[in-house]
């Protein structure tokens, strides 16, 4: 009973750094997907069996890096943040370990049946049904896992950045079982059709689809914001109070945002302007959340100059601001008329999935790393900075080429002539688009070279180093 | 009662519920424990006075 009571005293870290390490690894494969699937654009040559066809890549980009890539950071930081902040060993190792263990099998399961052509079709929950099964199971355990241990914390008040993590894990449980319902053809075959249809399949997709957006790209990477960012800068966020504030007027209208993705559909005309009007209320809490965790340096801001792991963390934010001010204004039913279909639209989610998400992801492990493996920091702190000016042009490279040929695009294919004909046929906005999408690859591509580095130095970082399994819990100051 | 009496009685408590948090939030006797429950990352009791004394000192 002594061995037990060890393991009880100390934090469980080999959890967190094997969802670490693989935060890495699947960033560079959603990523060289990505690049692959922009070159594809650019070089239809470039299709080369039916296998490595866009329209199979591309969903399997958008799983890589969302739920491999992002997935992986958020059981990373989430399992870090909760034993630290609650001031106990996580709950249940065996269970965090299964999480770990039947994460990574769902991302090789997608792996192979996106390019093998199984799909459901629709967007952000592709994966077929027995995936779907082993996704619901994975994340029930993961729930369990977190809400056990902050069950046993030993602090009485329950850390805003884990209230954050909470409201993820249990949207999205809810919204990956409701989306997901479907009728299997047979028992052996990977094929199933939606449990919804017409209006409401769409409607129940983009509810789906937005609140991903909401919980699993925003909540969740807030509660690494509200954790790491205090962290790095050293000391507590700006104002608690708003933080309160900031996760419930969150919660409150996040919901009610997915009708702006069907604008000028066949869903009916007032879930539509409900969903616009959501949209734009968005924008309080999002940038009340941005300038929280920003001014969380008013008083350090020197500390910006020569650490990158903090340029990292307040870049993201920055870009968090743009896009969540981008968004609202794009769900507005007169912009939309123009940016929807458009590349636009591929230039917004790409400001907020890697100027905000990939970036505070990437602060934040490059937080860890040194402290799961008893470093004082990374191998190169100068390879880390080189990492964040890398991938910071890459962003801007990306996202304003994408704004260009979006509204280029937008403004071709509304123009009429005088006798009510299109000005422009289809084909000729694809060709005008050919500039803009060669420097979207070069964007992607610099943004991966980044991620190279950071894999370089990971393992620079880890190699002869101590997996620290021995990290004592602390008793709290004064709770 | 119908549904929709039903969704706009979910709606109106809820816009109260949310109103409600905000006084809370920003009331003067939350202050303290807001406080204290910002310090939670910063672990160690050591580390903790720190962090006052270094803030005490910019102010």
């Amino acid at each position: 009973m002594s061995v037990m009571s060890d393991t009880q005293s100390v934090y469980n870290y080999k959890i967190v750094r094997q969802f670490a390490v693989m935060t890495v690894i699947w960033g560079i494969v959603g990523m060289l997907v990505g690049v692959i699937v922009a070159a594809q654009l650019v070089w239809p040559e470039l299709n080369f069996a039916p296998w490595l066809t866009f329209g199979r890549l591309r969903p399997l980009h958008t799983n890589a890096v969302i739920f491999a890539f992002g997935g992986c950071a958020l059981f990373a930081t989430s399992y870090y943040v909760v034993q630290r902040t609650c001031y106990t060993r996580i709950f249940c190792d065996k269970l965090a370990a299964f999480t770990f263990w039947g994460w990574q099998l769902i991302i090789v399961l997608a792996a192979i049946t996106l390019p093998l052509g199984m799909t459901s079709g629709k967007e952000y929950a592709e994966l077929e049904w027995p995936i779907d099964i082993l996704i619901a199971v994975v994340w029930v355990a993961y729930a369990i896992v977190f809400f056990g241990t902050i069950a046993k914390r030993k602090v009485g008040h329950i850390y805003v950045a884990n209230w954050f993590y909470g409201a993820f894990i249990i949207a999205v449980a809810l919204l990956h079982i409701v989306n997901s319902a479907e009728m299997p053809v047979s028992l052996f075959g990977m094929k199933s059709y939606s449990a919804y249809y017409g209006a409401q399949d769409a409607m129940v997709q983009w509810w789906y689809g937005h609140n991903a957006v909401g919980f699993f790209l925003t909540a969740g990477f807030l509660g690494m914001m509200y954790y790491f960012v205090p962290k790095q800068a050293g000391r507590p966020v700006y104002s608690y109070r708003l933080s309160v504030v900031h996760f419930w007027a969150l919660i409150f209208t996040y919901m009610w945002a997915g009708p702006h993705h069907l604008h000028y559909t066949a869903l009916p005309d007032w879930t539509q302007s409900l969903g616009m009007v959501f949209s734009l209320i968005l924008l309080a809490p999002s940038w009340g959340g941005m300038i929280n965790g920003i001014m969380t340096l008013s008083g350090a801001w020197h500390k910006l100059r020569d650490d990158p792991i903090l340029k990292f963390l307040i870049t993201s934010l920055s870009f968090y601001g743009m896009s969540t001010f981008e968004g609202p204004m794009m769900a507005i039913k007169t912009v939309n008329a123009l940016s929807h279909y458009t590349d636009w639209t591929v230039g917004h989610v790409h400001s907020g999935a890697l100027g905000w998400v990939a970036m505070v992801s990437i602060g934040s492990i490059y937080f860890l790393i040194p402290k799961l493996v008893g470093k004082q920091e990374m191998w190169s702190t100068k390879l880390v900075t080189t990492h964040f000016w890398i991938a910071t042009v890459g962003v801007v490279l990306y996202i304003a080429s994408m704004w260009i040929s979006g509204v280029m695009q937008g403004l071709m294919w509304r123009a009429v002539n005088a006798d009510g004909t299109l000005t422009y046929s289809f084909i000729e906005s694809v060709k005008a688009s050919y500039p803009f999408w060669a420097i979207r690859v070069l964007g992607g591509l610099m943004y991966l070279v980044g991620m190279l580095l950071m894999l370089y130095n990971v393992v620079k970082t880890m190699q002869g180093a101590r997996a620290v399994d021995d990290a004592a819990v602390p008793v709290p100051a004064h709770h | 009662m119908d549904q929709n009496d039903l969704r706009i009685l979910v709606t109106v408590v809820s816009f109260i519920a949310f109103l409600a948090i905000v006084f809370w939030a920003y009331n003067r006797k939350s202050k303290p424990g807001f406080d204290v429950a910002s310090r939670i990352p910063f672990e160690t009791l050591e580390q903790a006075k720190q962090d006052e004394a270094r803030e005490s000192s910019l102010k």
